[in-house]
């Protein structure tokens, strides 16, 4: 039950962080957009004030990979726990 | 009456013994029991030997038995159903996130988070959900399949 719960909390702080990291670093990425281009081939946007903006290809960090640690995590303790549950007895 | 059964065996594992009552008078048999002795090959009874080996071996194998740990339980476990759940989530949920994703790269996207990070995340993040939940459902199905006995579900 032990390794359950702690396999649990892994996951579940890796799925947490992993996430707060995807949005801060979205949140960076889109904080810093580029002068539109004819030249570099990339799509133009309109930002919140109206204005034209470009982005860089988005590339995703080790947040994702975080993420995935997470969900791989939670199977791994509920099957750990399944296969050490015992009915109990009164 | 009670010539019925067959001498040569103990009329009690014989039709009809329950019929007539287990109280019933012993049947004699109908021949002498040397003649029928004489006539039936009697199976020879061989008592069998344990050497000291034989012995350990037996010893062994009983005291694996006992001591071994319990067999996990399937019916009635939170955690089996709790995996299988997951197992139908994950896979329920990466395939639709993958479908999201090939939707929003289909259709007109209204800003950059749209077109450019909706769709990476979603593609890397599926195969994630989508494996984990595959072999979450396998694991599950492989622990019920191992306590499956005929008659218990």
């Amino acid at each position: 039950m032990k390794v359950t719960l702690a396999l649990l909390g892994v996951a579940v702080v890796a799925l947490g962080t992993g996430a707060a990291w995807l949005v801060a670093d979205v949140a960076d990425w889109f904080g810093h957009p580029i002068p539109i281009s004819s030249s570099a081939g990339l799509s133009v946007f309109r930002d919140a004030s109206g204005n034209l903006a470009s982005y860089l290809r988005y590339v995703p960090g080790p947040a994702l990979a975080l993420i995935g640690l997470g969900v791989v995590l939670v199977p791994i303790a509920l099957t750990l726990a399944a296969a050490r549950w015992r009915p109990r007895v009164y | 009456m009670a010539s019925d059964f067959d001498p040569r065996f103990d009329p009690a594992f014989q039709r009809g013994f329950e019929a007539r009552g287990s109280l019933a008078a012993p049947v004699a048999p109908r021949f002498p029991a040397e003649e029928t002795q004489r006539s039936v090959p009697q199976p020879r009874l061989v008592q069998p030997t344990l050497d000291r080996a034989d012995a350990e071996v037996e010893a062994q194998s009983a005291d694996a038995l006992s001591v071994g740990p319990a067999p996990f339980e399937t019916r009635g476990n939170p955690w089996l159903r709790a995996l299988w759940i997951v197992a139908a989530v994950f896979v329920a949920g990466g395939v639709a996130v993958q479908f999201a994703a090939q939707a929003t790269l289909q259709g007109a996207s209204r800003s950059a988070i749209e077109f450019y990070v909706v769709p990476t995340v979603a593609a890397e993040l599926s195969p994630w959900f989508l494996l984990t939940g595959l072999l979450a459902g396998v694991v599950a199905l492989l622990l019920n399949a191992i306590r499956w006995r005929p008659g218990l579900q």
